[in-house]
């Protein structure tokens, strides 16, 4: 029974990983990459690319509103994000009395001048959504892709623990010099077994973020448990302790906040409105009616700041700035904590005295640090490498693997039927393809130089239609190769993406140069700003190590 | 300064320990001493010390960070020293003859470390 | 599923079979595979419903009870499916899956959490 069970968990592993790894590889390394979004930011965006050593805190009453008193004119909401060190600018977004359409515009920290229009997504605004919904978010169809990749996931690291017969003889065992595919195959035990801890965890709290999406009925289901249609008394509602509890949501036009527009954009029961609302604290407070002056904000942030400590709010929302009725929101930032802290502090407008404010429960508590291992929005800059270090270490395990299986059968006499060339060409797409993607999204981006359009097209639209448009390039290139000579030219394509890798690293690099001024002795020594020092030697790393496998590729006759 | 320095203890006992651990297995412990088999009291004395190690890493990140950041420091930094292991194991096992040096030390009866090291068996 | 040896594993194995049977195997094992991930995810579903329910009635504050049941959704799903892909042959595992949909929709429904 033993022996069936490894069998059927083998063909499982084989089958799922077959399947999924093209996917999981593209979430896994856009993942990685987001874990240092705003660095790539920085760098896409040269405008932002401002020290923050010299900036002190800003005084909202004094600088920041009169921005907004001559922008956003009657306006519903304000938003004001406060400069940090990795998103070094001032953020205001408004909407006006003119138009209702949210506009958000960003000021240099220290002299407050309007920053010009970055005119790309940039990492936060591309990367990031592809890695949690592939940018296809029509009836949250790419969410569910990723949903269901991720389960297989799970399920291929938990029988790839059954299958892996000698744990800890086999621990540490790295045979590389023993041939390609014995090296590769210690390659993916290895990263499979050490990095465990990092894969499951990173699986299941990512799942778990979104739960909305993946068990939607769940709300409805206990709600339904409160007003049971057969009970008329009414059941005791929950303990939450939000006085001012609102039935509508809140718009929030926050990055962070991506995720939750994702799930709300289907929002359309109740139950699942009033489950956001009261375990998320989120509420959209009403308008009185009655105009009032706006009390002044820095008593308000002081207030908070002193009892939580300094620089704790990161973000200052305020609903119905002319109304008697309107709310003074500040959000508390998760710099020094890994839970995604959602708590804020709630102010009236026009009197500014402190209002029921929200606390999140317990259980939110552990949902939110959970969250927060997977968000890292923390500030720990050894930590946040590791974890960027971890994640190339999945992309390998994903990437070693369909190697595993292709490769075998590579090397067995007259194995060059439809599967094994259609995997072959697969996998390049998949690896390599992905990787030039990226790296002519961020060409294109200095190419462009941030202008507004190229050609009658957007420069936002455009970076990423360079992304797709070399994946496909890359596909097709390796279909060509393989299906012209299925017995070796799967090595001719990867040599050749690799190469390609190298040079789109290297003109990156050379544009950012080009384009900008800021060449690596400037940004390492000279002038020193590590994230845009640290992207450019990622990415001549990248070349060197790309052009070594090139290089190999094209050595190796048998292996 | 000091959280420099712990970050380094951090790393270098967790890559301790997995030496030790990783010695402790005859295909390793043969690239580092002499004998050929080690006896099972040194095999029970590396994986101690190796675990002894680990503790001490666990302790120093909870020490540094704190529990929740602390907990989450360890459990990276350990599959990445562990990593560094196999690597070392795979290209230049000889560096691992410090610590092979350092087990010797407390256990003196071990063989001892092998200086010639020509056939590194993989 | 495939037990080694099995007459299900000789056939595709045998290169001298046909193609269209081949492709009738392949799409036959994706179209159950797409199946029985579907009922795992239905059967996760009712299962997350009724212990949503169930912790509502032992105390916990309904949103609570919602965040916990959707977090232990996803391990009852990983394991369903481990379970689903791991019977002994196509109809054993049809007949040990349906029952476990069935047997969590009246769970749920008993419960009064079936949404």
């Amino acid at each position: 029974m033993k022996d069936g069970f490894r069998t059927r968990m083998s063909l499982l592993h084989t089958w799922a990983g077959l399947i999924l790894s093209g996917l999981l590889f593209a979430i896994f390394w856009t993942g990685t990459l987001s874990v240092f979004d705003k660095e790539i930011d920085r760098w896409m965006m040269p405008h932002t690319r401002i020290h923050m050593d010299t900036a002190r805190p800003l005084s909202v009453d004094r600088e920041i509103i009169p921005l907004l008193a001559e922008r956003a004119e009657g306006a519903k909401a304000w938003t004001i994000v406060l400069p940090a060190e990795r998103r070094p600018f001032l953020t205001l977004a408004y909407d006006s009395a003119k138009s209702h359409i949210a506009q958000r515009n960003s000021f240099h920290p220290i002299t407050l001048e309007p920053l010009p229009a970055p005119n790309t997504r940039g990492a936060s605004n591309f990367i990031y959504p592809f890695h949690h919904n592939l940018t296809l978010r029509q009836n949250n169809i790419g969410a569910l892709l990723v949903g269901i990749a991720s389960m297989g996931m799970l399920c291929l690291l938990i029988s790839g623990i059954v299958i892996h017969r000698r744990i800890f003889a086999d621990f540490f065992t790295l045979r590389l010099l023993r041939g390609f595919s014995r090296a590769n195959l210690d390659i993916h035990n290895l990263t499979g077994v050490v990095l465990l801890p990092f894969t499951i965890v990173i699986t299941l709290s990512g799942l778990m973020i979104a739960h909305l999406i993946y068990f939607p009925k769940a709300p409805d289901a206990v709600f339904a448990q409160l007003n049971p249609p057969s009970v008329t008394q009414e059941r005791p509602k929950s303990k939450v302790r939000e006085a001012s509890r609102k039935r509508e949501q809140d718009v929030s036009s926050e990055n962070e906040d991506e995720m939750t527009d994702a799930r709300e954009g289907s929002r359309n029961s109740p139950a699942r409105s009033r489950f956001i609302a009261e375990s998320q604290g989120r509420v959209r407070p009403q308008a009185i009616g009655q105009p009032a002056n706006v009390a002044a904000i820095d008593p308000m942030i002081a207030a908070t700041e002193s009892e939580l400590g300094q620089g704790a709010v990161y973000m200052i929302r305020v609903s119905n700035p002319g109304d008697a009725g309107g709310v003074v929101a500040l959000r508390l930032n998760g710099d020094n904590s890994v839970s995604q802290n959602i708590d804020n502090r709630r102010f009236s407008t026009a009197t500014g005295e402190e209002l029921a404010h929200f606390n999140s429960s317990s259980t939110t508590n552990v949902f939110n640090f959970i969250a927060g291992m997977h968000y890292i929005k923390f500030k720990h800059w050894p930590l946040r490498w590791l974890y960027f270090i971890a994640g190339l270490g999945a992309c390998a395990l994903i990437a070693t693997g369909l190697l595993h299986w292709t490769q075998a059968r590579n090397q067995r006499q007259g194995s060059t039927g439809f599967n094994v060339s259609f995997m072959n060409a697969h996998n390049i797409a998949a690896i390599t393809g992905i990787i030039s993607a990226t790296g002519a999204f961020l060409v294109v981006n200095r190419l462009l130089n941030n202008r507004e359009q190229f050609a009658g097209i957007s420069s936002r639209d455009l970076e990423v239609y360079a992304f797709f448009g070399v994946w496909l390039a890359c596909l097709l290139h390796a279909l060509i190769r393989v299906f012209l000579n299925k017995q070796h030219g799967y090595r001719k394509a990867w040599a050749e993406q690799c190469c390609a890798i190298a040079l789109i690293a290297i003109a990156a690099v050379g544009l950012n140069w080009i384009t900008t001024g800021d060449h690596l002795l400037k940004t390492l020594f000279t002038h020193t700003y590590w994230p845009v020092a640290t992207l450019d030697l990622v990415l001549v790393t990248s070349a060197v190590m790309a052009i070594y496998a090139a290089r190999k590729l094209s050595v190796i006759r048998e292996s | 300064m000091p959280k420099d320095l712990l970050l380094v203890a951090i790393f270098s006992t967790a890559y301790l320990s997995f030496a030790l651990f990783a010695l402790s297995q005859v295909r390793h412990w043969r690239v580092v001493f002499d004998k050929a088999l080690p006896t099972q009291r040194e095999v029970l004395l590396l994986r101690s010390l190796g675990i002894l190690m680990l503790s001490i890493s666990l302790a120093l990140s909870l020490v540094r960070d704190g529990a929740s950041f602390g907990s989450l420091l360890w459990i990276t930094m350990i599959g990445v020293a562990a990593l560094a292991v196999a690597l070392t194991l795979a290209w230049r096992p000889r560096w691992l003859r410090p610590a092979g040096k350092l087990f010797s030390f407390t256990y003196p009866d071990t063989g001892r470390v092998n200086h010639k090291m020509n056939q590194v068996k993989g | 599923m495939l037990k080694k040896d099995s007459r299900l594993s000789h056939q595709a194995k045998r290169g001298n079979q046909s193609a269209i049977s081949k492709w009738l195997f392949t799409t036959g094992m994706l179209a159950h595979s797409i199946a029985i991930c579907l009922l795992c995810y239905l059967s996760s579903g009712q299962l997350v419903n009724t212990t949503g329910a169930l912790l509502y009635h032992m105390g916990m504050p309904w949103t609570d009870a919602v965040v916990v049941t959707s977090m232990l959704g996803f391990i009852y799903l990983v394991l369903i499916l481990l379970w689903a892909f791991s019977r002994n042959g196509v109809l054993r595992t049809w007949l040990n899956v349906s029952s476990l949909t069935g047997f969590s929709i009246f769970m749920a429904w008993i419960i009064g959490a079936l949404a």
